[in-house]
């Protein structure tokens, strides 16, 4: 029986991240961090499948994670998925030149997330 | 005379031998042609049986061939019935997915408002809520006053707050449509080109408790991808208005029950 990928939901925010958990449970292995730095940590510690990341964090801020991340062997090449109010084309651009993968805005939508994250982790993901 | 009729007698039989040969040469040929006439009639008899054979091949080809096409229409048909069923399934899955969402938000909301009676972490969820599940940055949360008279900011994102420090429940823009007590979205209830008056409004949710406003939660402006308001907003805006009211007196409740002991 294959294990379930696992999936770093990273997010200041208490209501995203039960958002989050809300949307993809049952489909993943799921973690929380509601920091930069836990992020960091968690991710380094146990490398997880994919990483959904909101940008705007107080104290290390998702671009920094994201370039932590991409500094390391075993998370350089982790899907980073930026969750982020700020569409706009520049902060996109600059998730992107922090090693970003791809990105959602806020607000939460149900099947933009679960396609993406489906995008990255393949079929047979159960979602 | 003798040597003439030696000579005609010769004659005669030399005729009579060639007549013999001759008939006998006829009935060779006859029976030749008698042969080869029943041999070709044994091969058109063959011929015969052979195209009727053929004949009634044709037939059955031709019956199946009516089969297959009667077939050909029927799943044809069906085809054309499953692609209709596939497409309806397609639909109503689309809308219960998108209902599931609206739903898991709604949940979302109410679980955060009413999962603490801790006053700063409840305000913090209807800020997470208007800006993560609303999509809004732009945003006041008020709270009235004791004695009901005015509308005193109590949380805020992206705004003037000493603008919005203290405002008349009854004045113009927020506090007079927070004290009509019913939800206000400027595109739908608002005046000409969707506006609230002087004020930037995109909505106001007068939060209200046992049919008194006892706050108010003003909407400025949506994020740029959000676009308008939906149908999950109204509903969300319900949920503000009786639960987010109903959170923020109930994390009073501690004090009161303390101060009345």
């Amino acid at each position: 029986m294959t294990s379930k990928k696992r999936i770093l939901l990273v997010d200041d925010s208490t209501t995203t991240l039960f958002m989050e958990e809300m949307i993809l449970k049952g489909h993943y292995e799921l973690d929380r961090a509601v920091n930069g730095e836990e992020a960091v940590e968690k991710a380094l510690t146990q490398p997880p499948d994919l990483v959904l990341l909101d940008l705007v964090m107080p104290g290390m801020d998702g671009f920094e994670v994201c370039r932590r991340l991409r500094r390391e062997e075993a998370t350089k090449d982790v899907p980073v998925i930026m969750v982020t109010t700020r569409g706009e084309e520049q902060n996109v651009e600059r998730g992107y030149a922090a090693g970003c993968t791809d990105y959602v805005t806020k607000p939460i939508n149900t099947l933009e997330i679960k396609t993406k994250v489906r995008t990255y982790l393949g079929e047979g993901s159960g979602v | 005379m003798a040597k003439g009729d030696q000579r005609h007698g010769a004659y005669v039989q030399r005729v009579h031998q060639d007549t013999q040969r001759y008939i006998r040469n006829l009935l060779a040929d006859n029976e030749r042609l008698r042969n080869l006439y029943e041999s070709l009639e044994a091969s058109r008899d063959l011929l015969d049986d052979e195209r009727r054979r053929l004949e009634r091949r044709v037939a059955d080809l031709g019956e199946e061939l009516d089969r297959l096409r009667r077939d050909n229409r029927r799943l044809t048909d069906e085809f054309e019935r499953i692609e209709q069923e596939n497409a309806r399934f397609s639909s109503q899955y689309v809308e219960v997915e998108q209902r599931n969402s609206d739903l898991a938000n709604l949940y979302v909301a109410t679980y955060r408002l009413h999962g603490t009676l801790d006053r700063r972490e409840v305000l913090q969820a209807i800020q997470e809520i208007v800006i993560n599940l609303v999509g809004s940055e732009e945003f006041a949360v008020f709270e009235t006053d004791d004695q009901g008279q005015r509308l005193e900011l109590v949380a805020s994102f992206g705004v003037d707050e000493e603008r919005y420090r203290s405002l008349p429940l009854d004045g113009n823009g927020i506090g007079e449509i927070a004290a009509r007590g019913e939800v206000f979205v400027a595109s739908r209830d608002g005046g000409e080109n969707g506006s609230a008056g002087a004020e930037p409004l995109t909505a106001v949710i007068p939060l209200h408790l046992d049919g008194r406003v006892t706050g108010a939660i003003a909407i400025f402006s949506l994020l740029p991808q959000k676009g308008s308001l939906s149908g999950l907003d109204d509903e969300l805006f319900d949920v503000l208005a009786t639960q987010a009211a109903a959170a923020v007196y109930c994390t009073r409740l501690p004090t009161r029950h303390t101060h009345g002991s």
